[in-house]
């Protein structure tokens, strides 16, 4: 299983916890499975953040796939985007459900 | 001499890493290159702006009828011109943003929240008549009291910007709103445990004073917008792609019916990935049916555009007595200007990114204040939070009589380390740069009394992200390159050479342009010290497509099958036996037969780019210090840096140069500074002080080659992280002059002679 490590304030909206064995296979995977644990990360995802892998920090990589030992770190994005929200369910279905009512 | 990962050249001449001959050079010394105000349309109108008097004031109501009325007067906007915005944060550009605010700065709401602030705009016939209109339109403001410095706005009491602003990051959530927008913290290890094991510790506090990007073109733009709800814009910006996202969202247009232009540009630093008259522009053409164009002047610039953050910095490093670095803790409290999102969190990550250390902790706060919305500048946030790390090193080498290059190197991130901020690093070059300039004539170069010499290391992330761009093959043999993001820094050039040695045609055979935001799909702007990383890798996979395409065209033409013909050397060449019956075919060759072998010749790389490497850079400089002004000259400066590998050398030792110099103009020269009353003393060139050619020696660059396996080339961005060590290097340098360790940027003049009379040691 991966080793991942939340960065920033991520670990205070994950409830404090910093670190995670996930059985991820892509970034796209590793979002669903953080936001099965804490709902409330779901907007900071959507946001954007950079993953980093083996070390390696990949921006809007949904794709990117995250081997079994590998090490991953969720950073603040560092710069990016298309000045538009993503369709959020799109990729993590049926959480804009649990957008609502988050801060 | 970096690693190539497979890609160089071809045919027996490479143009990546030699000094080519810009391609928009001729252009640019004949003054035939057309920069933002340049533009014109027939039968255009000129757009004015109306600007707030007050830093903080409720706007009552605003009355454009008597402005309305001017004969000449075809168009005048307001805030009621632009829909509002839900609050959602969206990475755009360096720094995130929010549209509910970015439709507030680009026009005035429910208050003006700084001088300058637009509150109405007009389109006229002349800048006369748009002035005189401008003049009556009658604003009623409830003037607020307003706060201008960062600790005076996150104190209790203090003068509230946005009532609805609730600090994110803190537990339990405030129940009052403040000017505090968010608290950001890292940590890595057990930082109170680290500094149990320190034998000294060093603990300061550092200024930093709001600084402009400086670029000499304003911002400009022309727009003309039709009544089918499509829009043309030509404008100044480092991301026309980005232009035409922000204005369709603003004005509710589609965004392909939007077409952005991005002319030449006169520098933008990262100041120009946002939007300020462009909406505007397009607005006012909507409502006047003709085309409208807007130039700022200089001190709309200063006054509306947004300079980067000022701050305070708080650093506390612990090392052991050998000069191991056991503990790094730091509070960065940033500036965001009127609207939140300063570059602290990018400020907090950097701070210790250069050094190995087990146990790191840094906070950073993010605070709204009546000044213009801090906008990216170079390494946005890093050059703040790195200088006051970097003078605290410099204290403890001093402490433990330790060489200041040895205590960095005994500190270095090497691959394999950990970064302050989480994942660890892959092959990087901080030591080498560190190296580089160890082994310089300069660091042994003897000083006189007043002068000093300081060294300092700086580190940025640098980006990919997405990216288009296209080849075409002419029916000549020579090939255009279309690219989307502006040329700033050698852009151009450098793809130009890549192309030619994937295809084996001469660099003079490719004319590379920037394309608008028809011609080529999405790309983020040119920021992150992406442009030519990413593009390069885009090029490459569109030369790929075209080498793919030519293969298989000889294969017919040859009637051979795939496994008898390769690309080598820049040409199609035929294999084994049928090497003896056809003979190789160049780019130029199959020109000549396109339109009889299936057509058009081309390719377009469409990705998002991945793999960007960490940058790393060392700066050395000498300094001397006059007694009796306090004035500061900067006598030699040397940079190291690591390029990864650079494409154009020249234009990557331009980087190097102009980052130390905006470095230089930082820690000695610029700064904000307000007035009582809240409003901007220095709003022009005149009293804000930046380096001029005069003020600077010709600066040493060093290129340090420490390829990036992720790149084709190896290539690594580098435009952002010679700005960073500057300040350390220079308040270090000021130091060893004068014994004194400066605290508070700028280091003007009026500061050091205070400063070295209360030492007892100014010269009358």
């Amino acid at each position: 299983m991966a080793r991942v490590t939340l960065v920033g304030n991520l670990v205070q909206i994950a409830g404090g916890v910093a670190e995670y064995d996930l059985p991820a296979t892509s970034v796209k995977q590793l979002f669903e499975l953080l936001t099965e644990l804490h709902p409330m990360l779901a907007r900071h995802l959507e946001e954007g953040v950079a993953v980093a892998i083996d070390g390696q920090i990949y921006q809007d990589a949904l794709l990117q796939p995250i081997e079994s030992d590998s090490e991953v770190f969720l950073l603040p994005q560092i710069a990016g985007g298309r000045g538009q929200v993503l369709n959020y369910d799109i990729f993590l279905p049926g959480a804009s459900a649990t957008r609502q009512g988050m801060s | 001499m970096a690693e190539t990962n497979g890609h160089s050249k071809t045919n027996g001449q490479s143009y990546v890493g030699t000094r080519t001959i810009r391609p928009d050079g001729v252009d640019k010394v004949t003054g035939r290159a057309r920069f933002g105000a340049d533009f014109n349309l027939a039968g255009q109108l000129i757009g004015r702006v109306l600007r707030s008097p007050h830093p903080h004031a409720r706007i009552v109501s605003i009355d454009t009828s008597k402005a309305e009325a001017l004969p000449g007067v075809k168009a005048v906007v307001t805030r009621d011109d632009f829909p509002d915005q839900s609050s959602e944060f969206i990475p755009a550009g360096e720094m995130m943003m929010n549209y509910k605010d970015v439709v507030r700065n680009v026009m005035a709401r429910e208050k003006a929240l700084y001088e300058g602030h637009a509150v109405a705009a007009v389109a006229a016939t002349s800048v006369a008549i748009a002035r005189r209109a401008l003049k009556l339109i009658e604003v009623k403001y409830e003037v607020l009291p307003h706060v201008i410095d960062v600790v005076e706005a996150m104190r209790p009491g203090a003068p509230l910007l946005h009532d609805d602003l609730f600090t994110v990051g803190v537990e339990p959530k405030p129940e009052k709103p403040s000017n505090i927008a968010k608290r950001f913290e890292i940590k890595q290890g057990d930082v109170e445990a680290g500094f149990k094991k320190a034998d000294i510790i060093v603990e300061r506090e550092f200024k930093t004073a709001p600084v402009h990007q400086g670029y000499i073109e304003p911002h400009a733009a022309l727009a003309t917008a039709s009544e089918d709800g499509s829009a043309e814009v030509w404008t100044t910006t480092q991301g026309h792609f980005i232009v035409r996202a922000h204005c369709a969202r603003l004005l509710g247009l589609d965004i392909g019916k939007v077409r952005v232009t991005a002319t030449e540009i006169g520098g933008g630093f990262g100041g120009k990935t946002v939007v300020y008259l462009e909406p505007l522009a397009i607005a006012l053409s909507k409502k006047a049916k003709r085309p409208v164009k807007m130039v700022m002047s200089r001190e709309e610039v200063f006054k509306a555009s947004g300079p980067t953050s000022g701050a305070t910095v708080r650093v506390k490093m612990g090392a052991t007595k050998d000069g191991k670095f056991v503990a790094g803790a730091a509070e960065l409290k940033y500036q965001a200007g009127a609207f939140q999102g300063s570059p602290v969190q990018p400020g907090v990550m950097c701070a210790y990114a250069p050094y190995d250390i087990e146990n790191v902790h840094v906070i950073g706060y993010d605070v709204v204040s009546n000044r213009p919305k801090v906008a990216a500048y170079r390494a946005p946030g890093a050059p703040i939070s790195e200088y006051a790390v970097e003078s605290v090193v410099d204290e403890i080498a001093k402490k433990l009589r330790l060489d200041p290059i040895e205590l960095r190197m005994m500190n270095a991130a090497r691959e394999g380390t950990k970064a302050a901020y989480g994942p660890k690093f892959g092959p990087i070059g901080l030591e080498e740069t560190l190296n580089s300039i160890k082994k310089t004539e300069h660091w042994n170069t003897p000083l006189r009394k007043w002068q000093g010499r300081g060294v300092a290391s700086g580190f940025w992330f640098n980006i990919g992200g997405e990216t288009c761009a296209s080849l075409t093959v002419n029916e000549d043999g020579t090939v255009s390159l279309v690219a989307g993001t502006p040329d700033i820094g050698g852009l151009r050039a450098s793809l130009a050479a890549v192309a030619a040695d994937e295809l084996g045609v001469p660099y003079d055979k490719v004319r590379p342009i920037i394309g608008d935001t028809g011609s080529l799909g999405f790309n983020f702007l040119t920021g992150g010290s992406r442009s030519a990383f990413s593009g390069s890798m885009a090029i490459v996979e569109a030369a790929k497509q075209i080498k793919a395409d030519l293969c298989a065209r000889a294969c017919k033409l040859w009637e051979a099958k795939p496994d008898q013909v390769e690309w080598k050397d820049g040409a199609v060449r035929p294999l084994g036996a049928l090497a003896e019956k056809a003979k190789p075919m160049t780019v130029a060759d199959f020109a000549k037969v396109a339109g009889k072998t299936g057509g058009p010749i081309g390719g377009v790389g469409r990705i998002n780019a991945q793999g960007a490497g960490p940058s790393f850079g060392t700066h050395l400089v000498d300094l001397e210090v006059d007694p009796e002004t306090g004035r500061v000259t900067i006598l030699r400066y040397t940079v190291a840096q690591d390029a990864g590998r650079a494409l154009h050398p020249a234009y990557v030792e331009g980087q190097f140069q102009g980052g130390a110099v905006q470095g230089i103009g930082w820690a000695l020269n610029e700064e904000y500074i307000y007035g009582e009353d809240g409003k901007l003393q220095n709003a022009g060139f005149l009293d804000y002080r930046m380096p001029v050619a005069s003020d600077v020696p010709m600066i040493d660059a060093i290129l340090v080659e420490v390829g990036n396996p992720k790149h084709p080339y190896g290539v690594r961005g580098v435009g952002e992280t010679p700005i960073v060590p500057p300040l350390g290097a220079i308040a270090n340098a000021m130091e060893n002059a004068t014994g004194i360790r400066f605290t508070e940027l700028p280091m003007s003049p009026p500061k050091v002679l205070k400063a070295l009379k209360e030492k007892g040691a100014a010269r009358a």
